[in-house]
């Protein structure tokens, strides 16, 4: 017996010796540690690779399939359209464009609600992106040599791009629908890679001017990161995007000389040349492929696609697995209506006289047929395929096109010279690239102004460009009118001066966990201040 | 033993004498012959018998000398009779033999000697269950446990929490051991058959050695062994069928009806836009059945005469309409008919379940082997369970000093699942469009079949109408009978030129056909252990048990209609393995002192281990829709994947067990454990407990009082831990995408590198008794108290992330649990048995981080709160986990019809709400004054008057800085003199300095913002606008007051029959299924059923209704509010069993020892506040596009051999 205790004791010891050794678990998932991340060499790298990726990322916001407007910036691009009033589902199923609260006043604008939420987070997603690059490198440092100051470059540029839609959407303008008075030139808080945890949670909006000067200190930072390093690809912002971002930062704060002169540079520095009439009716690649013309963009990859929330599968109507083959995207009539037959852009869309042009699509002639008027065939599936996404919606997104850069040099030029200058530049782009016919003489400025807009709202219908210069010009945004192609009685309103919604409400988690935003300092909520269908000819009547 | 040694003396029996005993034992219980008992004869060692199947026994050749029998069995009382030749004897149970023994943490006691609080459920009560994972089993039936669910899928398990609620973030299921090893498989894996006992643990005192994961409450399932005795082979069928258990709302079930209803909205609308009342009838009858957005239905399923409306001017449906409408599309007919969804939806499913076993013991060795199959049939196509299970398990003595044993089972299963379950509005859950689809839409589409003559043409009659033969179903090219999918285009599903606004472009019903989810698996289970006995007393127990489950799981989606059409098909497989192992290393010494101080000494080591490892791919383009292997697709979505998780966690721990005399007795243990889930500097954590216990009974002075067989006074303190979140919460987390080729990373989570333990300190006092041997039952008090609790705290949005996790927070959990066992009737022939159970529960939350009240409540009442909001229910120091949170409704503006709710104007226009650290949280322009005069809300007011006359400024603080002119400045632009450098100003200029809280305050130590100077606080009012409406605290809480079960059992004549409640009293739940029948329509929400209520609506002429005005487009009508809170009590049948046993002198012929029919219903029948609420469905609301319980029946036979 003896021995045998001697022997089983050993054992047991032996056992509990064997098994005594918790065991550090490794991740090994889609998901990295910093740990990971840290021990590896190219992290920096990675982090900015990180960042176009993010951009495209279906469901970047919940990470599992909530709502289908979360789609990182493609998002933006089609809420900023809808916001115009230019993009309605035609469709007979209408009722699946979950953009529409964009276009129309129903529910879902309030601060507790998803839409609201999604800009928010999707732009300060953006930031923090920007940030971990930001804080890992220190420019100044002059042993750094011009790769990691250049990838520190993109960073910056990206965080003024993602401030800069902040401060668009978010800054209040004056309406006549909703009171504002008290939150003008607020903007959005500010939060760099510095930025503690005790001041997130105390950050005030910060005012117009000081918010421009953070982007453009950024942009000045990023202009001399790049200066000496050409990103590989225009998956990345380069030091033309750069002087294309201060163009529209200080058109933003009406500083229209600066504007333009960036504008012009950044045209130079690029190289690049407006998409040619070829180009924009591709049936393969049209807007779905980068061109000479664009100046930045970021892409899909299969790998990170999801079926539903991609860019092709909402805003072609050819595709059939999205939800554009239901929604039937299309243009507002009455934008259409002022684009002249001689102008390559019109064949983008369907006109109601189907013998006017010759259109082609990926698809069959009957499905041309049964299309609604006014359907898109502006982005197209890549190589026409409108079965697989994972190859039809594999596509670059356009982010900046050189042609916003001409559109702006001709606004900022007609105002900080004169409206004939502006006007001749206008005249210039639109005979050179869109409309061999184009020759208008505007005078007044802000009839001037308003036909820049209606330019940019068509060319970039789709991809949002234009909603940053029209909250800025505020023209009145008519939906119903006799022939409108607006789906229902909600899209049916017609508004005096700007909608109501252009100003973006933040969402209720950063009112309750910002203790320096009150709910009294939210943007209000816009739902139900206008009510459709508003009468033909009239506008709705203002609350304020 | 026994038994055995019997067997030996029968064997060696040498004699010559002729005296022949012979006689029958049976049972004083039930009257039964009791089968094995053993006869000696006193004083002849070598003489005696055993009873035979009858009960009956015969001993030869017993000497006259002998004058007495002994008989024995065990559980029986032994017994001593004068030899006759014929001896007839009653046995009596045992009490002493048969007292029940408490399964506790690594090992067993008897139940008078437990200290803690525990709970069994034996296999007895589980026999008519019919569930799938057996801890469904557990509603009803025992005190403080409870169960919730929102999948009534067979194979689904429900929630548990016992004695409430541990935690607000961190996992809340208590921890299940099987045999003794944490099991963290599918619990519907384990035969429900297999089952001896579920033990459920509640305090500290039998839960402090799981003290790592103890903290929720642990589950201990007991598979069963072979009892001593001669082999028992059981064998059970049964077979029925499952229905939908879940009521249907009183919705509107006539498409009449349903239109008038859809149009008297529109109509009311178009008037109060005011039009006239003909032009309002006209326009919504030119829009009825057109898009929503302008008031539409999308489809008409009535023939209308020409020129007619289908709505009179009286708002009533046009007479001369007739239910039917043909469409014409591209020269074809199609007919377009409502119909009911639910009735094509559901289906009653087959269920079948088969279990055999045997079981064998004998002093030496035992043995258990079964094997089970279950095939349960859900109540909708597409969802089942099948399942085989196997299992072995056996013990052998193998030297005096070794004891060893195995288990091991064995599942195979194949299930069949439905998606999206609880989605109010998805396009892929069945029960969205079942319980919720207005009754005036087709689920088919359909062709008009017209009579032709031989040249094909078609038969008119007289009137020149054709002749109609019929409306079959539409049958595409692939020879699919087509559903609706109400997109109006043939070749996607729908009927043409009609498009449903309820949920359109979806066909569930279809997809489900067409489509498949399946799991395929097989998991098995093992486990070894050893005992060593060293000394007597002294014994080593080393054990391992491992669970393996492989599954794999396929998603197909058609290539014929539905979101994934035009892949041609798709197909995903995916592998999970699920894999842990637990090893146990225990010492056990056992030794009295003295007479009467007998103790247990026990040290141990645990270590357990979980990994998941997932495989995946998906491809598209397949063949046929019969396709079911990625190789039967042709192009990769590229979507392969795999990865793999771990996690584990170590344990040292010991305890001693005393008692004295067997009167008092104490016991003490410590745990010491790691989890991975912490970083390595903080995954330890220490947990204890102490707990006493007092045998009254066994006093001295007890001994006269007969009818008290027990009285127990008892208590335990300790604590346990909760590690249950995810991995690597306490680290920075960043995900890994494809960037053009490249790997780019982005942050996708915030650590939190000193994350740790949150503990649990449960406090438990009760009293145990037996009275009259007739009532049992216990009372018991019990307090949990949460401490370092794992939060997930949110963060404002612009961080770029929205939380992270920390260890803050207070809460406790206390109440009052009663167990009640009567014994009514006890003969020989009829046994009369009542339980019931009641629990009191008291939720409170005491403490919470400045940092988590990120904003304030109020109640009505005027109370205000600080914490923060998590969907429908507040956070909030004072209130509980599940306190509703909600805009408060204000009934019915009489005037216009429109729906009120309350709003604090004071929120909005008080000065500055000071949160915790005297911080501001919110300012605005503009107050009350300290005459409760309202000042303004210009802008330019930037101050308003305080009690004391004097003007306070509104202005939020800042910090003075220097800017790039050199001059000291505010963020107002204000200039100061360098004496403010780096000083807190307000608006004015006032001087704050920052203090050691982080407040901020004056020269006089004001605060900044001080709330008490101003007229604040509360002014309700009432609102037409929701936005508006202030979310109020409801002091409503989903937590009821008491719950529990109750039940009876009756045995007669051969007859059995049991029924077991469950209820609920008390308590609020959200019902959303009733405020989305409530709304009238809108722009983006038609098509949906109303409920009859809705009829009661406002109107001019009744003003005084409850239920809102009926309005197209009032969009908030019947948003989310207090309104909805309806009562959660209920009353449940859990189960309802009769069987009858046949006697056993006819089936013993046919060598059956017992052969019991029966029947037995399951979820039989619900109550609730209101027909079709489900408060079982859970805390945050109930919801009818859940997967309803499902009601069981089944019929059924036993036979024990």
């Amino acid at each position: 017996m003896k021995n045998i205790t001697k022997i089983f004791t050993l054992l047991a010891l032996a056992g509990m010796a064997f098994a005594s050794c918790i065991e550090e678990p490794v991740l090994q998932s889609s998901t990295a540690t910093a740990e990971q991340i840290g021990a590896s060499s190219s992290a920096l790298e990675a982090s900015v690779a990180g960042i176009p990726a993010q951009m495209s990322k279906g469901y970047l916001v919940y990470g599992e399939q909530n709502d289908e407007t979360d789609m990182a910036y493609p998002a933006l691009m089609i809420a900023q359209t809808e916001l115009l009033g230019d993009m309605f589902p035609l469709g007979s199923n209408s009722g699946y464009d979950w953009y529409r609260s964009y276009n129309t006043f129903e529910s879902g604008t309030g601060y507790q609600y998803v839409r609201t939420y999604i800009p928010w987070r999707t732009l300060y997603m953006f930031v923090k992106s920007a940030n971990d690059v930001i804080g890992a490198v220190n420019v100044n440092d002059s042993t750094l040599n011009n790769d990691v100051k250049g990838l520190a470059g993109i960073a910056y540029a990206s965080r003024a791009h993602a401030y800069y839609l902040l401060g668009v959407f978010y800054e209040p303008e004056d309406n006549i629908y909703t009171d504002v008075k008290s939150l003008l030139g607020l903007t959005v808080p500010i939060v760099t890679p510095e930025t503690t945890g005790d001041e997130i949670k105390n950050n005030p909006r910060a005012k117009h001017a000081d918010l421009v000067k953070f982007i453009l200190d950024d942009l000045d930072i990023a202009q001399e990161c790049l200066s000496k390093y050409k990103p590989e690809s225009k998956y990345y912002p380069d030091s033309a995007v750069v002087l294309g971002l201060k163009a529209k930062v200080y058109m933003w704060d009406k500083q229209y000389d600066k504007a333009a002169e960036y504008a012009r540079r950044a045209i130079n520095a690029s190289g690049a040349t407006p998409l040619t009439a070829a180009e924009l009716t591709d049936l393969n690649t049209g807007f779905n492929t980068i061109k000479k013309a664009w100046m930045w963009a970021f892409k899909y990859s299969p790998e990170n696609m999801e079926n539903l929330a991609n860019f092709t599968g909402w805003v072609s109507g050819e595709a059939d697995w999205g939800y554009a083959s239901l929604t039937c995207p299309g243009i507002n009539a009455n934008l259409y209506a002022k684009i002249s037959d001689t102008d390559y852009r019109k064949k983008l869309w369907l006109d109601p006289d189907r013998s006017k042009f010759k259109y082609e699509t990926c698809r069959d002639q009957a499905f041309l047929d049964a299309a609604p008027d006014y359907f898109s065939l502006k982005f197209r599936c890549v190589g026409g395929d409108y079965k697989d996404y994972t190859v039809g919606g594999a596509c670059d997104v356009p982010v900046m096109r050189v042609e916003e850069m001409y559109l702006l040099e001709a606004e900022a030029v007609g105002l900080s010279k004169s409206v004939g200058e502006g006007m001749a530049l206008l005249n210039t782009f639109m005979k050179t690239y869109r409309d061999p016919e184009y020759n208008k003489n505007i005078t007044d400025q802000r009839e001037f102004q308003l036909e820049v807009l209606t330019q940019e709202r068509i060319e970039f219908w789709g991809e949002g460009n234009a909603f940053p210069n029209a909250k800025r010009i505020k023209p009145d945004v008519i939906q119903n009118y006799e022939g409108t192609n607006a789906p229902n009685d909600n899209f049916k309103i017609n508004c005096k001066g700007m909608k109501p919604n252009w100003n973006f409400v933040i969402p209720r988690t950063e009112i309750e966990n910002n203790n320096a935003i009150s709910k009294a300092q939210n943007n209000p909520d816009p739902a139900k201040t206008v009510v459709g269908p508003t009468p033909e000819g009239t506008f709705a009547p203002g609350n304020n | 033993m026994t038994l055995l040694a019997c067997f030996l003396m029968v064997a060696g029996v040498v004699t010559a004498q002729n005296q022949k005993v012979t006689g029958v034992v049976t049972s004083a219980t039930d009257g039964e012959p009791v089968i094995g008992a053993s006869v000696a004869v006193k004083g002849i060692a070598t003489l005696g018998a055993i009873t035979d199947l009858d009960g009956k026994f015969e001993i030869s050749g017993v000497p006259s000398t002998a004058k007495t029998l002994v008989i024995s069995y065990v559980g029986m009382e032994t017994k001593e009779v004068a030899i006759r030749p014929y001896v007839k004897v009653e046995l009596e149970e045992d009490a002493e033999a048969l007292e029940e023994v408490i399964v506790q943490a690594f090992g067993t006691a008897k139940k008078s000697a437990f200290t803690g609080s525990a709970a069994v459920v034996n296999a007895e009560k589980l026999a008519d269950v019919q569930t799938a994972a057996v801890t469904n089993a557990l509603a009803g039936k025992v005190a403080g446990v409870q169960l919730t669910s929102s999948n009534g899928a067979p194979g689904a398990k429900s929630t548990i929490r016992i004695r409430g609620f541990s935690s607000i973030n961190a996992g809340q299921d208590p921890l299940i051991i099987v045999d003794g090893a944490p099991y963290d498989g599918d619990i519907s894996n384990i035969n429900t058959a297999d089952i001896e006992s579920m033990t459920v643990l509640k305090d500290a005192a039998s839960n402090a050695l799981y003290g790592a994961r103890g903290a929720n409450g642990v589950i201990m399932i007991t598979t069963k062994q072979a009892k001593s005795g001669d082999a028992v082979v059981t064998f059970d069928a049964k077979y029925g069928q499952n229905t939908r258990a879940l009521q249907q709302y009183n919705v509107i079930t006539d498409p009449a009806q349903y239109y008038e209803m859809h149009y008297a909205a529109v109509n009311n609308y178009n008037i109060a836009q005011g039009m006239s009342a003909g032009a309002a009838w006209q326009k919504a009858n030119n829009n009825l059945f057109g898009d929503q957005g302008s008031g539409g239905l999308g489809y008409n399923v009535y023939t209308i005469p020409e020129g007619q409306y289908l709505i009179g001017q009286n708002g009533k449906l046009n007479p001369n309409a007739t239910l039917g409408h043909i469409v014409t599309s591209n020269g074809q007919d199609f007919w377009a008919i409502p119909d009911d969804w639910a009735n094509v939806g559901y289906r009653t499913g087959n269920r079948q379940e088969y279990n055999a076993s045997v079981a064998s013991a004998n002093e030496k060795s035992s043995f258990f082997a079964s094997l089970g199959y279950l095939n349960n049939e859900g109540i909708t196509e597409g969802s089942d369970l099948n399942r085989l299970t196997g299992r072995l398990r056996a013990e052998y003595q193998a030297k005096k000093w070794m004891k060893v044993g195995g288990n091991m089972s064995f599942t195979k299963f194949k299930s069949h699942f439905l998606n999206n379950n609880g989605s109010e509005t998805s396009s892929g859950n069945i029960w969205a469009f079942t319980s919720q689809m207005a009754p005036i839409y087709p689920i088919y589409v359909r062709t008009v079949d017209y009579a032709r003559d031989k040249d094909g043409k078609i038969i008119k009659d007289a009137s020149g109408k054709p002749v109609i033969n019929g409306y079959p179903i539409y049958v595409d090219a692939n020879g699919h009978q087509v559903m609706d999918y109400g997109n109006g285009v043939l070749d996607d599903g729908g009927t043409p030129g009609m498009s449903r606004p309820f949920i359109s472009d979806a066909n569930p019903i279809m997809d489900n056909r067409l489509n498949m989810n399946e799991n395929e698996g097989n998991a098995n289970t093992g486990s070894g252990f050893m005992d060593i006995t060293f000394a007597p007393g002294l014994v080593l127990t080393v054990n391992g048990t491992y669970a393996l489950d492989e599954t794999r799981g396929k998603y197909y989606y058609n290539p014929f209609y539905g979101q994934f059409d035009t892949t041609g098909g798709t197909i995903e497989v995916y592998h999970t393995r699920s894999y842990s192992y637990n090893l146990q290393q225990l010492l056990n010494y056992t030794f009295t002192l003295g007479k009467y101080n007998n103790f247990n000494l026990m040290a141990g080591h645990e270590y357990y281990q979980s990994r998941y490892y997932e495989l995946y791919a998906t491809k598209h383009q397949m063949f046929s829709g019969s396709d079911r292997e990625l190789n039967r697709a042709v192009v990769d979505n590229a979507g392969a994947g795999s990865y793999n998780s771990m996690y584990n966690n170590e344990g040292y721990f010991g305890r001693i067990q005393y008692d004295y005399d067997g009167r008092y007795f104490g016991s003490a243990s410590i745990r010491r454990d790691a989890s991975s889930r912490f970083d390595p500097q903080y995954q330890w954590g220490t947990f204890w407990s102490v707990g006493g216990a007092w045998l009254i009974n066994k006093e001295a002075f007890m001994q006269g009082v007969n009818w008290v067989d027990e009285l127990k006074l008892k208590a335990s303190i300790g604590s346990q831990g909760n590690d249950n979140i995810s991995n690597f919460l306490f680290t920075d987390r960043y995900s890994i995408s494809n960037s053009d080729g490249k790997v780019g990373v982005a942050f996708s989570g915030k650590g939190t590198r000193d994350i740790t333990w949150e503990t649990n300190t449960n406090f438990n006092a009760g009293v145990e008794f037996s009275l009259f041997k007739r009532l049992s039952g216990g009372i018991e008090y019990f307090k949990r108290n949460t401490t370092n609790m794992l939060y997930s705290f949110s963060v404002a949005p612009s961080a770029g992330y929205t939380s992270y996790w920390d260890n803050v927070g207070d809460m406790y959990n206390s109440g009052v649990e009663l167990e009640l066992n009567l014994n009514l009737i006890r003969t020989k022939k009829v046994q009369w048995d009542i339980f019931a159970n009641a629990t009191t529960l008291k939720n409170k939350i005491t403490y919470l981080d400045e940092a988590k009240k990120t904003t304030h409540f109020w109640d009505l009442d005027g109370n205000k709160y600080f914490g923060y909001s998590s969907g429908n229910n507040a956070i909030t120091e004072g209130q509980g986990l599940y306190s509703w949170y909600m805009a408060a409704s204000a009934g019915v503006d009489q005037k216009t019809g429109e729906a009120l709710w309350y709003y604090n104007k004071a929120i909005y226009e008080n000065y500055a709400n000071q949160i915790g650290d005297g911080s501001v949280k919110e300012a605005v322009y503009a107050l009350w004054d300290g005459s409760g005069n309202y000042v303004s809300d210009d802008e330019e007011v930037k101050f308003a008057v305080g009690a004391d006359g004097n003007k306070i400024v509104l202005t939020q603080i800042s910090e003075v800085k220097k800017n790039n002119d050199g001059q000291y400045v505010d963020s107002y632009g204000n200039v100061y003199d360098e004496s403010f450098k780096g000083a807190f100003v307000d608006g004015w200029g006032n001087k704050y300095s920052k203090n050691d809280n982080g407040a901020y305050v004056d020269a006089n130590g004001t605060k900044f913002g001080d709330t008490s100077k101003f007229q604040t606080g509360h002014s309700v009012e009432t609102t037409a606008k929701y936005s508006e409406a202030t979310y109020y605290i409801a002091n409503k809480s989903a937590i009821p007051d008491v719950y529990g079960g109750f039940g009876t059992s009756l045995q007669a004549y051969g007859f059995d029959f049991s029924v077991n409640f469950s209820y609920q009293i008390g308590g609020w739940g959200y019902d959303g299924t009733y405020a989305r029948f409530m709304a009238p329509p809108t722009g983006s929400n038609a098509g949906y059923n109303f409920h009859v209520d809705a009829l009661q609506a406002w109107t001019k002429d009744n003003p005084s209704q409850t239920v809102p005005r009926w309005q197209y487009g009032d969009i908030n009508s019947s948003s989310t509010s207090t309104r909805f809170l309806t009562k959660a009590s209920y009353l449940n049948i859990e189960n309802i069993a009769l069987g009858y046993t046949l006697p056993a002198r006819w089936t013993r012929k046919a060598l059956i020892n017992s052969a019991r029919f029966y029947v037995t219903a399951d979820n039989l029948w619900y109550w609730s506040a209101r027909q079709g609420f489900d408060p079982r469905q859970g805390y945050t609301g109930s919801n009818a596009t859940n997967y309803s319980p499902m009601r069981s029946v089944s019929g059924g036979v036993t036979l024990k051999f």
